[in-house]
């Protein structure tokens, strides 16, 4: 299945654009993603699927449009 | 330890504690009053602001060993009292209330100025609370809810 | 607001009640049996290296539960919002007065007192850092092994050279804004407890539940999906609870002891480890042309960020974006730097870095309109950004944006129009008055609504139909007394058509409601405004459907209207209780919403896209007898877009410009050598009853099309505009400029003093 992924803040030096699409397997996740990128696995590691928080071991679809970034903030 | 038998809210108790404990403490920790609040713990904020005697106290430096015989007010005890009462419903009404955590302690000193002073001017309603300090309002609307259950009140 | 039933009414919040019966359990009125009392042993060193950690006496005092030192942390035993280099307990070495070196836990709160002065701890003082333009010096000891810089920004925009070489007034000048806490009532406190299962769950303050979630999974090595943080009410926060406090402190005193434990900060300890506003040096130079242009901008900023990261990088961010004011200038360069130092802590603080920026900004426009000869908002006016402009950073102005509304609405009220008039006022044959000098002056504002550009910035609310036909509202952001809670509230109740009463708000938790972002930032009222609006829709589509199969009617003929469903006649209708049953399973919906970007990064965080603005108008008194200053009247006219409560946004601003009163005229946290030396109420001075002046709020609402009904948000952009105000004030009233925060009275007398020797 296609998922465009978008990278945020540090996460931006895995890959060489901040928005690209994967062709992934069925029932890939957000953490695999983050694996085949070479992001690692910490608490840090958020992810936001069609714009809502979602557990990063969450099955994508068809189509999704995850965010991979750290939990930051600011004004 | 001593054992103390006071009144709050009209209500007789008898609590065992040392004789230094506050009054505050002795609300929240041995009575589960935990309306009345504490924000400095030094009697600079009236946070923690009661009525003793129908007098306002800074809870958090009355203590246990002054308190046998005494007539103790707090914030859970306005409903049943009709200054209190119309001093609930305006704060709510007008706006007085957001974060909230510092009024009861205002509440309570409304309750003795309206008490002591049914018609009091903004400047008498800024003394009365002057000992009070309030982070979110900016103070307007909490003298506009005085106003407001004092204008009932009178009717 | 016309047309609509709860939007832009003066509706009571949904949480005054339990506010005003004592019964709204804050986190600092959570006890529970079995409890023990955690404190924290503070380092009182500001730099020093910790030799050694005895804990035995400590652990040997009877009721003394446990002594934990970071031996006893798992993880990472580091956190901090933008990056992880706050120790949860120090080790090695402590870097300001308020570094957690050891926690206590035991059966009663005097004992934990007494347990504290029992453990001994070895310093070795370390070089001090206690002034931010040493931590920049070659040779400055490093605070952090990657140096003593947290951020810097750097940026220019068309030719500043040029830019000067045509301008005709060059205004050059240096300000200095001090370090203000945020003084909430509710100093930091909550309560943790671990069940059976080991699930944590933390009760207490906050700003964003589901970050705590993580800083405490990170620091302490325990899995999310065990930790459940509550948080739905606090006592204040301004800012000041979006870093972690007691959280992660309370979840290793629990998850060690299998205790629940409390912990309450004391006030003092409050003033020690708060982050602060940070203090920050803005050096401007401007030029404008004859007729009022403004051509070139220069900015030079150094910003104390104390011992640690927090959020200094994001707040100088904001300095930089807001350095340049709500204003087209076409040349542009700026400079800017954070650094650590062991001056305390700095951090997120109502404004975020604008309200330095706008100090140092709105001061100097003042100054250039008195060398020009202009009206002061009439300058401004002249050079105020409009919707389509570029402005300081070169994003265009896309979003709904009415500063110059904001603007006009202020230059024909009758203080400022009227203002000889107004000044003229004073009754000099009164004692009391006969030394008082009156002055008007005027300020305006912006502020970013939202994180910024490079973060995900999103809101989520979901809502269940009951049983009983009332809705239940789960929102995941935090009520800090903003009244955002009750704003949502309405936004629902106007889609459905439902009585506030029949509308059960759960607010933060972790495990009920879901992640709708940071409550800070202006963004709550807007975003999680937003994702309620569209929860709201898609639950009025699910309830006319549930009731178009029951009448058997199509689903688009059936309008919601009194808290029932009808068809188009009104001949045929169902209730919410009816459409409840109706429909066999619990309805329920969501709603999501994304915060709109600029297409351009600058720097993350930078640009904002969608902004409130607020233009002030103050009236001050300055007694030159005594030196002091009383701000008799203020008017704010803000910008937020369709304004749901008047009473909250009233509320916000006459609280904003009483904090902002406070900022100008008394607030400092001072600072000796690293030692923080007012540390409680009576020596740090809060505006009090006596201070508050008469306060007019009177909003332009310009619609802002992907924010509720029109809404965006109001809360900082408040005070930002107070304190220059102020300073304009003053300088009108006694022909002194000052450009040091606080004015106090002896600031005040000197400078007379002075003018009277020269």
């Amino acid at each position: 299945m296609k998922i465009t992924v978008s990278l945020f803040g540090e996460y931006r030096k895995y890959a060489p654009e901040y928005e690209f699409t994967l062709e992934l397997p069925d029932g890939a996740t957000p953490l695999a993603i983050a694996e085949r990128l070479g992001i690692p696995r910490t608490a840090s590691l958020w992810a936001l699927v069609d714009g809502r928080r979602a557990p990063v071991d969450a099955a994508l679809r068809e189509g999704s449009a995850v965010s991979l970034f750290q939990p930051v903030g600011g004004g | 330890m001593i054992k103390v038998s006071f009144t709050v809210n009209g209500r007789r108790v008898s609590v065992e504690a040392s004789p230094t404990k506050t009054l505050l403490d002795l609300l929240r920790e041995d009575l589960g009053l935990t309306g009345t609040k504490e924000g400095c713990g030094k009697g600079e904020c009236g946070a923690c602001t009661v009525l003793m005697d129908g007098k306002p106290v800074t809870s958090c430096l009355v203590i246990a060993a002054q308190l046998a015989g005494r007539r103790i007010m707090t914030v859970e005890g306005l409903a049943a009292d009709r200054i209190g009462k119309a001093l609930q419903d305006a704060f709510v009404e007008a706006g007085a209330v957001q974060c909230g955590y510092c009024i009861p302690g205002f509440l309570m000193s409304a309750r003795a100025l309206l008490e002591e002073n049914p018609d009091p001017s903004l400047d008498e309603i800024k003394e009365g609370l002057s000992g009070n300090i309030c982070r979110c309002t900016g103070y307007v609307k909490i003298f506009d809810g005085v106003a407001l259950a004092a204008k009932r009140l009178r009717v | 607001m016309a047309g609509y039933k709860y939007i832009g009414k003066r509706i009571a919040r949904i949480d005054a009640r339990p506010k005003v019966d004592g019964s709204l359990k804050y986190p600092s009125d959570l006890y529970e049996k079995g409890m023990i009392w955690g404190r924290v042993l503070r380092a009182k060193h500001p730099h020093a290296r910790i030799l050694s950690i005895d804990t035995s006496a400590a652990e040997k005092l009877q009721g003394v539960v446990a002594v934990l030192t970071h031996k006893d942390v798992k993880g990472i035993n580091r956190f901090g919002i933008e990056r992880q280099d706050q120790p949860v307990l120090c080790g090695d070495r402590v870097r300001y007065v308020g570094d957690a070196v050891a926690l206590i836990g035991a059966e009663t709160k005097e004992i934990a007192e007494k347990a504290l002065g029992l453990i001994r701890v070895e310093y070795e003082p370390l070089p001090l850092v206690d002034d931010p333009r040493k931590a920049l010096e070659k040779d400055c000891i490093l605070l952090h092994e990657k140096g003593n810089i947290v951020h810097e920004l750097h940026f220019t925009r068309g030719d500043i050279g040029k830019g000067f070489a045509g301008a005709d007034v060059v205004v050059e000048q240096t300000y200095r804004t001090q370090m203000m806490d945020h003084a909430f009532l509710e100093t930091e406190a909550g309560l943790a407890t671990v069940d059976a299962d080991g699930l944590l769950t933390v009760r207490c303050c906050g700003q964003y539940a589901f970050r705590d979630v993580t800083q405490i999974a990170r620091a302490l090595d325990y899995p999310e999906d065990k930790i459940r943080m509550v948080e739905p009410y606090t006592g204040g926060a301004f800012g000041g609870k979006d870093e972690v406090t007691v959280q992660i402190l309370l979840a290793l005193l629990a998850l060690k002891t299998r205790r629940p434990s409390k912990i309450w900060l004391s006030r003092e300890e409050h003033f020690i480890t708060c982050t602060h506003r940070h203090p920050v040096e803005i050096k401007i130079k401007t030029g404008a042309t004859r007729d009022g242009k403004l051509v070139a901008h220069e900015v030079w900023a150094l910003q104390d960020g104390g011992a640690y990261a927090s959020l200094s990088g994001p707040v100088l961010c904001l300095v930089v974006e807001h350095s340049c004011g709500p204003y087209r200038i076409p040349n542009l360069k700026v400079d800017a730097w954070a650094v650590y130092t062991n001056n305390g802590m700095s951090g997120a603080f109502r404004g975020f870095g604008a309200t330095q920026a706008h100090v140092a900004m709105e001061s100097q426009m003042d100054i250039l309109a008195g060398k020009l000869g202009l009206d002061p908002l009439a300058f401004r006016a002249k050079n105020v950004i409009r919707q389509g402009d570029v402005f300081g950073i070169g994003q265009p102005m896309i979003m709904a944006f009415g500063v110059d509304k904001t603007i006009e609405k202020a230059m024909a009220h009758p203080l400022w129009a009227e203002r000889e008039r107004v000044k003229g006022e004073v009754d000099r044959t009164r004692p009391e008055d006969r030394w008082k000098k009156r002055g008007v002056g005027a300020a305006c504002a912006f502020q970013g609504s939202g994180l910024g550009k490079g973060l995900p910035d999103y809101a989520a609310t979901t809502m269940e139909l009951n049983r009983d036909g009332t809705v239940t509202l789960f929102q995941g952001t935090i009520e800090i007394g903003q009244g955002s809670y009750t704003g949502i509230a309405q936004v629902a109740a106007e889609v459905l058509d439902l009585p506030l009463d029949r509308i059960h708000f759960v607010g933060a938790d972790t495990k009920r409601t879901l992640d709708s972002g940071t409550t800070t930032a202006s963004r709550v009222m807007y975003a999680a405004g937003q994702s309620t609006l569209l929860a709201a829709k898609n639950m009025a589509a699910l309830i006319r459907e549930a009731a178009a199969k029951k009448l058997g009617v199509p689903a688009e003929s059936l309008e919601l209207r009194d808290a029932a469903v009808r068809t188009g006649d009104g001949a045929r209708s169902l209730s919410y209780e009816e459409v409840a049953a109706a429909a066999g399973e619990t309805l329920k919906a969501e709603g999501i919403f994304n915060i709109p970007v600029a297409d351009r990064e600058f720097s993350m965080g930078l640009p904002h896209l969608v902004f409130c603005s607020n233009t002030q108008v103050v009236l001050v008194e300055v007694d030159t007898l005594t030196g002091e200053i009383a701000v008799k009247k203020a008017v704010a006219v803000p910008d937020c877009g369709t304004v749901i409560n008047p009473i909250n946004v009233e509320g916000q601003s006459e609280g904003g410009i009483v904090m902002g009163m406070g900022y100008a005229l008394w607030e400092e946290n001072v600072l000796s050598k690293g030692q923080f030396k007012n540390t409680g109420l009576s020596t740090y001075i809060l505006p009090s009853s006596w201070d508050a002046p008469e306060i007019e709020t009177i909003p332009v609402e310009i619609p802002e099309e992907s924010g509720p009904f029109g809404a965006r948000s109001i809360a900082e952009v408040t005070t930002t505009p107070t304190a220059p105000a102020i300073l304009n004030a003053i300088a009108d009233a006694i022909g002194v400029r000052f450009t040091e925060l606080p004015v106090t009275p002896e600031k005040v007398l000197a400078a007379l003093d002075a003018r009277k020797g020269a």
